[in-house]
């Protein structure tokens, strides 16, 4: 059994709905907004699991939480067999140093005035504070040198609007790098990007991996490249996983009726023109997740069990665990 | 090209005015349209697509000029129309579909009350009729009429984009133009929203320009499809041609970088370098710098298109020694 790096359980990310005039709201019931509800996984170290899930389905709320930026979560989140949650501020940001975050818009997250110098080497000058010039240096330009951006001194004193969308993607890769983390949690880290950049950071993204000895939390909704990048994958839809499993196993034969109607949709070269079944509507909002089973109404197969109880999440082949009632656990692997 | 064109562009040109200099965004290309046809252009950001969707709808921003070319329009030249014709034929006989639909709806009105103004401005409707015609409108695309009278805010980002489509076959155009309509949607609302589409076509005889950098997309509504590159087309043909059997090298290079959801796990490629910019567009081919196979000869003069199969032509020199 490999060894379990990020250990989460249970986590409800809630937020308190009731805002604006609450002189009046004073005597309704409490209503929350239920980004994350009830997520539970576990994450093995050196793989790479991607969480994928529809905008709303709560994937990047959880990311947030994952780092402990969220006051509102609760649950457990145990990292290195510490629960983050619980602990001190002090814990928290010594966990940053070992759990870093890759952002979606290379484009939004630098600042346009700092040169891309002090923007990789901004986490050195708060979490290690007492680093000689030369140290930092020679940090900043090996990170620099390990994302591609090569020489390093011909970058350093660059500014962000000076890069192209792939650089500028590769120097806050190369900023999360400088703490030597364990854990990078990337949300959504090439959805900007063209088809051919997209490729180019991932393959970066990839080499890291082995260079680094990372663990990699991917959140992304493009179900088109993780089969290119991800050990194992996590469906999440209302902030909770429906299936979890093996990559390549999910994406070939995924069990629960959401994950297979999630995977057929996606337009490829191979199924150009072919007719779709697509499901109606649209993912419920948040603060209103239908009683039962979430996916219900949108549940080609649901039954009277799926509309008034909530599955279990059970393990139906070996690593692969399915929310859904319809789903019965097999002692073989077979094409349903 | 036939005797009666329905549609065609023939060596349009736009260029950008930045400060003292002209830069051109759009390399002379020509491709045409029949009617009830879909067809894609396609390439990745930068590659000077939306621009020539908007050079051919007339709506370029002030900076943006139209250097040479044709736009034959069902008997005449687009290009040559003065804005009052303009605005006759926005809407009524050709509409687009804008990239960010968040941003192209008025948050302050009713979402059919907008529609509402296009038919009782352009076609002299009373509200009555107006409305009703909104009602049956939204029916069409699958949202119930009673919702016409919310905000844009209670709709979600798939709705918004129905009810832009709404408006773009509102007085009936014959021919729309999709810029990116499916760009911030998820998968499963992007499949919902391209099946629309494909309804619409074939309900209406509507003929699309579909416009995407999405590869997979575009072969899936698209009869055929222009490759376009640094503002040039550099390959078209029928979809499954053009696709299955690239023959510009940035074509194939651009389709061994796609993840595959069927194939295993091998290895991707990503083209080497970037796309040139506006200002560093060159004299010979602008592939040139990141092409396996390009030469000096390559660096001399633009390739031409030429025909290597029925209707599918690529702009390469070397494509002869390429496998097709």
């Amino acid at each position: 059994m490999k060894k379990s790096l990020f250990h989460v359980n249970d986590l409800n990310v809630w937020f308190s709905a009731r805002k604006g005039f609450t002189l009046f709201q004073r005597n309704r019931p409490q209503k929350f907004i239920k980004a994350v509800d009830g997520l539970s996984f576990d994450l093995f170290e050196g793989e790479t699991l991607a969480i994928v899930g529809e905008s709303g389905s709560g994937k990047t709320t959880a990311a947030r939480a994952f780092m402990a930026l969220m006051r509102e979560a609760r649950g457990e989140i145990s990292f290195e067999d510490r629960n983050i949650l619980a602990g001190s501020r002090a814990g928290r940001i010594d966990l940053r140093t070992k759990i870093q975050m890759i952002f979606q818009d290379p484009f939004d997250a630098m600042n346009p005035r700092e040169t891309i110098f002090k923007i990789v080497s901004e986490p050195l000058s708060i979490h290690r504070k007492n680093l000689s010039v030369n140290d930092r240096r020679e940090i900043v330009f090996q990170a620099l040198r390990d994302v591609g951006l090569t020489p390093p001194e011909d970058f350093e004193k660059r500014f962000p609007h000076e890069l192209s969308g792939g650089q500028r993607q590769r120097v806050l890769i190369a900023g999360t790098l400088v703490l030597e983390p364990v854990l990078i949690i990337a949300d959504e880290p090439v959805s900007m990007l063209d088809a051919s950049l997209k490729v180019e950071i991932l393959n970066l993204l990839a080499d890291l991996r082995k260079k680094r000895s990372l663990t990699y939390l991917m959140v992304t909704h493009d179900l088109a490249l993780t089969r290119y990048i991800a050990d194992r994958i996590a469906i999440m839809y209302l902030g909770k996983i429906l299936e979890i499993g093996p990559a390549l196993s999910v994406l070939d034969r995924p069990l629960h009726p959401y994950s297979q109607a999630l995977i057929k949709v996606v337009p490829t070269l191979e199924n150009a023109g072919k007719k779709k079944t697509v499901l109606t509507g649209e993912i419920p909002h948040p603060s209103d997740i239908p009683k039962g089973c979430r996916f219900h109404p949108r549940c080609p197969q649901s039954t009277d069990l799926c509309r008034v109880q909530e599955p279990e999440t059970k393990e139906i082949v070996p690593n692969r665990f399915v929310h859904c009632h319809n789903v019965q656990p097999r002692v073989e692997h077979t094409n349903n | 090209m036939r005797d009666d064109p329905y549609f065609y562009v023939k060596d349009l040109s736009v260029e950008f005015q930045l400060g003292k200099n002209y830069y051109t965004a759009v390399h002379q290309i020509s491709f045409d349209l029949k009617k009830g046809e879909t067809f894609g252009l396609a390439g990745e950001s930068g590659c000077g697509k939306s621009t020539a969707a908007m050079a051919i709808m007339r709506m370029l921003q002030d900076n943006a000029r139209i250097r040479e070319g044709t736009v034959w329009f069902q008997g005449r030249d687009i290009l040559s129309l003065n804005q009052a014709e303009l605005r006759e034929l926005w809407w009524k006989e050709m509409a687009m579909i804008f990239q960010a639909s968040l941003n192209s709806l008025n948050p302050v009105k009713k979402v059919g009350q907008q529609i509402l103004e296009v038919l009782t401005v352009r076609e002299g409707m009373n509200n009555k009729l107006a409305w009703e015609r909104v009602e049956e409108l939204f029916t069409l695309i699958g949202i119930q009429p009673e919702r016409a009278r919310d905000y844009p805010h209670e709709f979600s980002g798939g709705m918004r984009q129905r009810v832009m489509i709404a408006m773009a076959i509102c007085l009936n155009p014959s021919l729309i133009i999709a810029d990116e309509c499916t760009t911030a949607l998820d998968v499963m609302i992007q499949a919902q929203i391209m099946n629309l589409m494909k309804d619409l076509n074939k309900k209406f005889n509507l003929s699309m320009i579909f416009i995407n950098h999405d590869l997979s997309l575009i072969s899936d509504v698209c009869d055929r499809v222009a490759m376009m590159y640094a503002g040039r087309i550099v390959e078209s043909g029928p979809v499954s041609d053009v696709f299955l059997n690239p023959a510009h090298p940035y074509v194939q290079m651009l389709i061994k970088a796609l993840p595959s959801m069927e194939q295993g796990t091998a290895q991707l490629l990503p083209i080497p370098g970037v796309p040139p910019r506006l200002k560093e567009i060159s004299a010979g081919c602008s592939f040139l710098p990141r092409c396996p196979y390009g030469d000096k000869g390559c660096s001399l003069e633009v390739p031409p298109s030429v025909e290597i199969a029925p209707g599918h032509s690529a702009a390469c020199f070397k494509i002869d020694r390429l496998s097709i």
